[in-house]
């Protein structure tokens, strides 16, 4: 379903330092769930920037099979400050096609309902709690129909309580068959959820392996302690 | 009071109609421009941004009173001119509120989240559609009472150009007391004429504050 081939992309970050990614090549599955790990700096929300098109790569190639459509959600809340939450959900999609108005809107109540927050469908943004925001965000992800979501740290400004309800919104979205690139901290998480798992370290990937092989066979020290560390900073 | 201003209505007229000309003139040059230096100076140039900054603090160290003289004797001293006074006071306050009006949607488009314009690419919509439908509405919810008062400052520098005798009210008003000395029901009118003008101005102003506040996360 996708196909990334020596993608490249470097950059200066605020420090001074250079980051990015550098040369990286993998495939992901249709319906495949993949979790992006790694310390910060890594490289991890910019492979799913260069990947969404948010950044463009300063090399390598990236297929997307059939014109696959996708959705991505970054870490920061983004709902539109001005629109409430129908608006924020209906915006896009209704300027594509604007005599669909009112199937969108059904199609948006639905999708509300369906993860309880049909209840905030007027409300504005700055009304809601930073995970309904994170949900809303992530429900208006999906109104474009897209095929793969990119999720770059869904939960990293939530509390564990708020955190939890996104994180089954998103099993939710799994079990749909959504194919999924998520960047998360949050290794219980990962493990229950992914079929495979990219590692990065310095804008390199140095691990590709299924989930259940990165969790219970794993022989490289580094990403043994990272996760050790990781899951004692991360647990609720 | 009112006695004045029905027997020496023409001259307050007059004098209301080269205030109203002279705001508005002021106002044809620092909205548009300034909203066109701020898109500039907040989106595109970092050249044109600094320029703002530091031509808005030049406006805040100069008084306006001082610029308007500067420009009205000194600068055509030295250029051997002669500018009528109404447009070298459009010149100087179109200046001012040109700055003004800059410095409040650059500062404003430096402070919308980047993650607002990322939502809309990642959605599929056009950079139009991002500008029309998410970026504008919001520059203008958080711009809009700042550029209203900025204009409400202005009328309120209009006064000066009397100074330079340009006929506007307050010279007009001056004028209709030098001939029947009675400063209290003129001035009085003044006031009536500025609390007529600017306080719907800032009620207004305040109540869009409350009901249009956008908080960014």
């Amino acid at each position: 379903m996708i196909k990334v081939k020596k993608l490249t992309k470097k950059y200066i970050s605020i420090d001074g330092s250079e980051e990015g990614i550098i040369d990286i090549s993998f495939d992901v599955n249709q319906g495949e769930v993949v979790c992006i790990l790694g310390p910060s700096g890594s490289g991890k929300s910019t492979l799913l920037k260069v990947l969404s098109g948010l950044n463009k790569s300063d090399s390598g190639a990236i297929d997307f099979e059939d014109n696959a459509t996708f959705g991505y959600v970054s870490q920061e809340y983004t709902l539109w400050p001005h629109l409430n939450v129908l608006e924020n959900l209906v915006l896009a999609p209704c300027l594509k096609n604007k005599d669909k108005k009112s199937e969108i809107e059904k199609e948006a109540v639905k999708l509300l309902e369906r993860f309880g927050l049909e209840k905030y469908k007027t409300s504005y943004p700055h009304d809601l709690s930073g995970g309904q925001k994170q949900r809303v965000a992530l429900i208006r992800s999906l109104m474009v129909k897209p095929k793969i979501l990119f999720l770059d740290e869904v939960t990293s400004s939530l509390d564990p309580e708020l955190t939890r309800s996104i994180l089954d919104l998103v099993r939710a979205l799994a079990s749909d068959g959504y194919t999924m690139l998520l960047v998360t901290h949050h290794i219980p998480f990962a493990k229950s959820i992914a079929d495979r798992i990219f590692f990065l370290k310095s804008g390199k990937m140095i691990a590709n392996e299924s989930a259940d092989d990165f969790f219970s066979n794993q022989n490289n020290i580094e990403i043994q302690s990272f996760v050790a560390d990781i899951t004692h900073n991360y647990k609720d | 009071m009112f006695s004045i201003l029905i027997e020496y209505q023409h001259l307050f007229l007059g004098g209301f109609l080269t205030t109203i000309k002279l705001l508005l003139s002021i106002m044809l040059v620092g909205i548009p421009f300034g909203v066109l230096l701020g898109v500039t100076g907040g989106r595109y140039s970092p050249i044109v941004s600094w320029f703002v900054s530091s031509l808005r603090f030049m406006t805040k160290v100069i008084p306006v009173l001082v610029l308007l003289f500067w420009l009205h004797f000194p600068l055509q001293a030295i250029l051997g001119i002669v500018v009528d006074p109404f447009w070298t006071t459009v010149a100087a306050l179109g200046v001012v509120n040109l700055i003004a009006v800059a410095f409040i949607i650059q500062s404003e488009l430096k402070l919308l989240p980047v993650s607002y314009r990322e939502a809309g690419i990642t959605l599929g919509m056009t950079k139009g559609q991002i500008v029309r439908y998410i970026e504008l509405p919001i520059l203008m919810k958080r711009a809009l009472p700042n550029v209203l008062l900025t204009q409400a400052a202005m009328l309120e520098y209009t006064l000066f150009a009397s100074l330079i005798s340009v006929p506007e009210l307050f010279r007009v008003s001056q004028s209709i007391n030098a001939m029947v000395y009675d400063p209290v029901s003129i001035y009085s009118l003044l006031v009536l004429f500025f609390v007529i003008i600017l306080a719907p101005l800032h009620i207004f102003v305040t109540f869009y504050k409350k009901k249009n506040t956008i908080q960014y996360d």
